[in-house]
């Protein structure tokens, strides 16, 4: 039984998913951890679509599964089905995304918070935070109960200062029917932190009753799914569908009528919010040339009589939505739960964090998720990772885990929060990576099960699992070094109309060709690979892994070489307070945009929004001096 | 180059003139200016007549100094610019009471780079200063000074925005497509991918004419010794440059004579016949024969029609046209068989004229410079021209990979991304955002 204390080793402040990954992340190190939430029954709630995954974020799941984190396999045992993006655009793209029981995810993941004998789960509201000397000491909760802790993870998502939009109607909250949290941006403005306003918004749930199913469009997941975990070996999720339906110009018609009382439109939200996640009344304003949109109606849990609908994210007034949404095939009599709405939140601009998401300012003290401007649940389980393993490692007197960009989409999202400006919530998508034909979901384990191991992120029976996976490709490889003989495959080439082989020929030659993959290589060459005990699903990934190391040589290489190059900018060390000023040949906008940012390498300064090939040059020239 | 300090520099060509004009670029350069003058103050980009006083507050001289305060002047920061007479002891002792007054010398070339690193010009506009003051033709002129204004650096960046779009599509397949579908993707990254192929083509082919315009072309004069290479020199040039004699190995070392023929300046080269030298000054002769040639935009190999070539170079870099020299003294039957021997060889005589007027139309087709100077914007350097030769080679690196059944994106995105970078090396940089910006501009993102 956990007995409440007032000291923790580490507190963290939300229980969402950044709050979730970083409670576990430290507790691997820490001996106490307090997660403080509003609410303990709302730990992991997934407050928007029912989905983990998807393009740049399957990956990055990836990546959280092989550094301990609790998504992917939560994702597992609660997925509805899993689909393959990117499967026609080449194989360094593929992406992993699944529909998701929000309701048994939740259940996956506070068990694992009650399972964890260093967690101690808190309800309570974090008003202000103590400092000494530059460092967190410690935490007053609404009532003025003080907690003391060496380190604290702030992951308040939406809820500081939360405002939602419905129509003309303001309500102060978190999120629907959640009270919202006051009084820490204060206090950390008032300690020297700058704050700002974003804004994200959610589509209405529809009453599935009221849905005729029929006249929409069906769609499945794939037949042979593939997990996110590398720890689940056993997993036959069931294939629930999804719906389609289109929106119509008569239904643009009863939005555009209205567009007036969104308070986007109205001027009455002053918060940014995401390009790439455009409310509706949003999409038909922008791109009054389409005669039509799609909504994927998504089930919410299994059996639910809750439906998303997904691609109808809106602040209309109710009504409106309601009205606009009877206007759609198949929504004729649609009735909903609840309608969507927007939100404002505060949040600050991550400049001020170092790579170990640790602010600049405090010691001890970390940013995760949403508060630093990013959106999406994955981005947020990401960051709240790091920051938990790295509050545990500031507590232990550690190196802090610092991910690079050519290592992980996380290092490379971690680096985009420190260096560009924060326009719009932050969402992963794999054009920002610029290595992404090394970082791809099937070569994390490769990429980071050693680091993690190191880290003392993954238990050593985990890094066993994982590394017998990681023989696989590499024993594949080795048999991809011997020869095929022309009677052995030339029926096969003939079959899909590629020239056969005139003499023996090293199998890995054979694989270059564009049209042939690894299925078509005779499984004789692979009786040596050793796949006993592992799950079908790893053994084609782990093959694939192979191929993709053969087919993509070229680029592989030249990108390890730049990667090379590059890693001497990246060492490269800027003193915290390196007085930019005093470069008088820089840029003006260079200057105060690093003065501003202090980036804490060569490399990061190159990467700060506004800053010049030229203006890098000159900073080079005076740090090597 | 670091430190905020003042640089002073003479900026018109030391020695005896009308006047002379130092130019002082930095923060203090107003400051010198008061002291120089004892005046008080400088208006922006006004001239003032002034008198100028030494450290001691004697008058060396009188002159106008006229300033431009930063940001909007050629450095961008402070600049002066004191016109004083033109004489050396002059210039000198202004140039060190500058410096006494706190300036340092400047580095050759300092104000242009001041400049750039100031976003005052781009990469492509230093590089057209440059070749500004050095222009000896009105046509090299007239292109960089065009340059200069910028024409090359738009036709860059609409270079560019293609490749944007066609990254733009690419990624959007990549990133969101399973958010909203485009109607034949692949098609799309085609099209804009062979616009810009096209356009860095274009670009790529005017190097040869735009390098002619600005440096002028280097034709040299090789072959055999005693083959008539000095006399055909000096008929090309209608006069008698070159020494000539029957004596094989007259020519030890290359004569240049220089020439603007159609507004194209050209260099003609003679050089030392080619064979195993006699002495170490013709052996040196013939190492500086054969670069002369390596080096050359048009080679003119001159073979005597009576004797068959005992040593010909053959890795040429530029063009060659093969000229059959001493034509006036073969029969007709003799003349016929040369024919088969050679590939469009020029018949000349260069001892009687005959058939010169024809090679000098064959020079001026090999070097490729059309009668119009069009409205084209030409590359001018080496280092442009390699840029856009990787450019293309990435873009039709992209097209390849398009064209087969399933086209892998990702590296098709990496080729198209080369492209960009090797265009940006010209221009600046651009982000990845650029092209997230032009996804969000374009689709309708977004479930």
């Amino acid at each position: 039984m956990k007995h409440k204390k007032n000291h923790y080793e580490i507190i963290v402040v939300g229980a969402g998913h950044a709050g979730i990954e970083a409670a576990l992340s430290a507790a691997k190190g820490a001996s106490s951890v307090g997660l403080i939430t509003l609410d303990p029954s709302a730990v992991g709630r997934m407050s928007c679509n029912p989905a983990i995954g998807g393009q740049a974020k399957g990956q990055m799941v990836r990546e959280i599964d092989v550094l301990g984190g609790v998504m992917g396999l939560a994702a597992d045992g609660a997925g509805l089905q899993f689909k393959m993006l990117n499967k026609s655009k080449g194989k360094a793209v593929w992406s992993p995304r699944a529909q998701v029981d929000k309701r048994s995810y939740e259940q996956f993941v506070i068990s694992k918070i009650y399972n964890s004998p260093n967690i101690f789960l808190l309800r309570g509201e974090v008003i202000r935070l103590l400092f000494n000397n530059y460092s967190v000491s410690g935490v007053v909760l609404r009532g003025g109960e003080k907690l003391s802790t060496k380190s604290v993870v702030l992951t308040c998502g939406t809820f500081l200062n939360g405002l939602i939009h419905i129509g003309e109607r303001k309500i102060r909250a978190g999120r629907m029917g959640e009270p919202r949290s006051e009084g820490i941006t204060e206090n950390l403005v008032s300690e020297g932190f700058f704050s700002g306003r974003l804004k994200t918004g959610t589509p209405p749930r529809l009453i599935a009753d009221s849905v005729d199913w029929d006249k929409l469009i069906v769609s499945y997941g794939d037949k042979k799914p593939t997990p996110f975990s590398y720890r689940t070996s056993t997993f036959e999720p069931p294939n629930v569908p999804c719906y389609i339906a289109q929106t119509n110009p008569s239904c643009h018609e009863t939005i555009n009528k209205d567009l007036l009382l969104s308070p986007m439109f109205s001027g009455d939200v002053s918060g940014v919010g995401p390009r790439y996640c455009p409310s509706i009344e949003d999409k038909v304003h922008r791109f009054a040339h389409r005669e039509s949109h799609s909504l994927f109606l998504e089930p919410e849990w299994l059996n639910s009589n809750q439906i998303y609908a997904n691609g109808f994210s809106t602040s209309l007034p109710e009504r409106t939505q309601l009205k606009a949404l009877r206007k759609i095939v198949g929504l004729e009599n649609v009735e909903f739960f609840r309608p969507g709405y927007a939100i404002e939140y505060d949040f600050f601009p991550s400049s001020q964090l170092k790579s170990s998401l640790e602010t600049k300012n405090i010691f001890g003290l970390f940013f995760a998720g949403q508060i630093n401007g990013t959106s999406g649940y994955e981005e947020a389980a990401a960051q709240g990772l790091v920051a938990g393993i790295n509050a545990s490692n500031f507590v232990l007197n550690k190196d802090p885990l610092l991910l690079s960009r050519d290592e992980a989409y996380i290092g490379v999202l971690i680096d985009d929060l420190i260096t560009k400006d924060t326009c719009e919530p932050y969402r992963m998508f794999t054009s920002r990576a610029e290595y992404r034909i090394l970082i791809r979901y099937s070569s994390a384990a490769d990429r980071l099960a050693k680091k993690s191991f190191d880290f003392g992120l993954i238990t050593s029976e985990t890094y066993d699992i994982i590394t017998s996976y990681l023989k696989i490709t590499k024993q594949t490889k080795k048999a991809l070094e011997m020869s095929i003989l022309p009677a052995e495959i030339n029926d096969l080439l003939a079959l899909i109309s590629e020239p056969g082989l005139k003499q023996k020929t090293p199998a890995c030659d054979v694989l270059k060709r564009p049209s042939i993959n690894i299925s078509h290589i005779p499984n004789r060459l692979f009786k040596n690979v050793e796949t006993n005990g592992v799950p079908t699903f790893f053994i084609d990934e782990m093959m694939r892994e192979a191929e993709i190391s053969i087919k993509y040589k070229g680029y592989i290489d030249r990108q390890h070489r730049e990667i090379k190059i590059l890693k001497t900018q990246e060492t490269k060390n800027i003193p915290p307070r390196f007085n930019y000023f005093s470069l008088k040949n820089m840029s003006t906008e260079a200057r105060e945009k690093l003065s501003l940012v202090r980036p804490e390498t060569l490399g990061q300064a190159l990467r700060v929004s506004g800053v010049s090939p030229a203006d890098a040059a000159i900073l080079a020239v005076h740090l090597h001096r | 180059m670091i430190s905020s300090d003042t640089i002073v520099a003479c900026a018109t060509p030391y020695g005896i003139g009308g006047i002379a004009v130092v130019r002082i670029s930095g923060e203090i350069a107003i400051k010198i200016a008061q002291a120089l003058s004892k005046k008080k103050s400088f208006k922006d980009k006004k001239a003032s007549f002034v008198s100028l006083y030494s450290e001691k507050g004697d008058s060396f001289d009188v002159g106008v100094i006229t300033s431009f305060h930063a940001p909007n002047s050629y450095t961008g920061e402070n600049i002066v610019e004191v016109s004083c007479h033109g004489n050396p002891t002059i210039v000198n002792k202004l140039i060190n009471i500058c410096i006494s007054l706190g300036a340092r010398m400047a580095d050759p070339g300092e104000f242009t780079r001041r400049a750039f690193i100031n976003g005052k010009l781009d990469l492509l506009q230093v590089e057209a200063v440059a070749a500004l003051i050095h222009s000896n033709s009105e046509k090299s002129a007239i292109l960089n000074r065009r340059i200069l204004s910028g024409e090359l650096s738009e036709k860059l960046k609409e270079i560019k925005e293609n490749l944007i779009n066609a990254l733009s599509f690419v990624e959007f397949e990549l990133d969101v497509s399973e958010e909203c579908l485009v109607e034949d993707p692949i098609k799309l990254i085609l099209d804009s991918s062979k616009t810009a192929w096209v356009s860095v083509k274009k670009l790529s082919n005017t190097y040869k004419e735009g390098r002619l315009i600005n440096r002028g072309a280097s034709v040299v004069i090789t072959g055999g010794t005693n083959v008539g290479k000095s006399t055909l020199l000096n008929a090309l040039l209608e006069e008698n440059k070159a020494i000539v004699s029957e004596t094989p190995g007259t020519t030890r070392d290359a004569v240049d004579a220089h020439l603007i023929y159609d507004s194209i300046s050209i260099t003609l080269t003679d050089t030392a016949g080619i064979r195993e030298a006699r002495d170490s000054i013709e052996k040196e002769g013939v190492i500086r024969a054969i670069n002369k040639v390596r080096e050359a935009d048009l080679v003119l190999n001159v073979l005597d029609s009576k004797e068959l070539p005992r040593t010909v170079i053959t890795d040429f870099k530029g063009s060659v046209i093969t000229v059959l020299n001493k034509i006036d003294l073969l029969s007709e039957t003799d003349n016929k068989s040369l024919n088969t021997y050679f590939k469009n060889p020029v018949c000349v005589s260069a001892l009687t004229g005959d058939g010169i007027p024809n090679l000098k139309k064959e020079i001026k087709k090999a070097l490729h410079t059309s009668d119009v100077f069009s409205d084209e914007v030409y590359l001018i350097t080496q280092r442009q021209h390699a840029i856009a030769k990787t450019s293309l080679q990435s873009i039709s690196d992209a097209i390849d990979k398009l064209k087969s059944a399933s086209p892998p994106l990702e590296l098709v995105s990496i080729d198209l991304r080369d492209a960009l970078s090797a265009i940006d090396q010209m221009l600046g940089k651009t982000t990845s955002d650029d092209i997230l910006n032009n996804i969000f501009g374009r689709f309708c993102v977004g479930k």
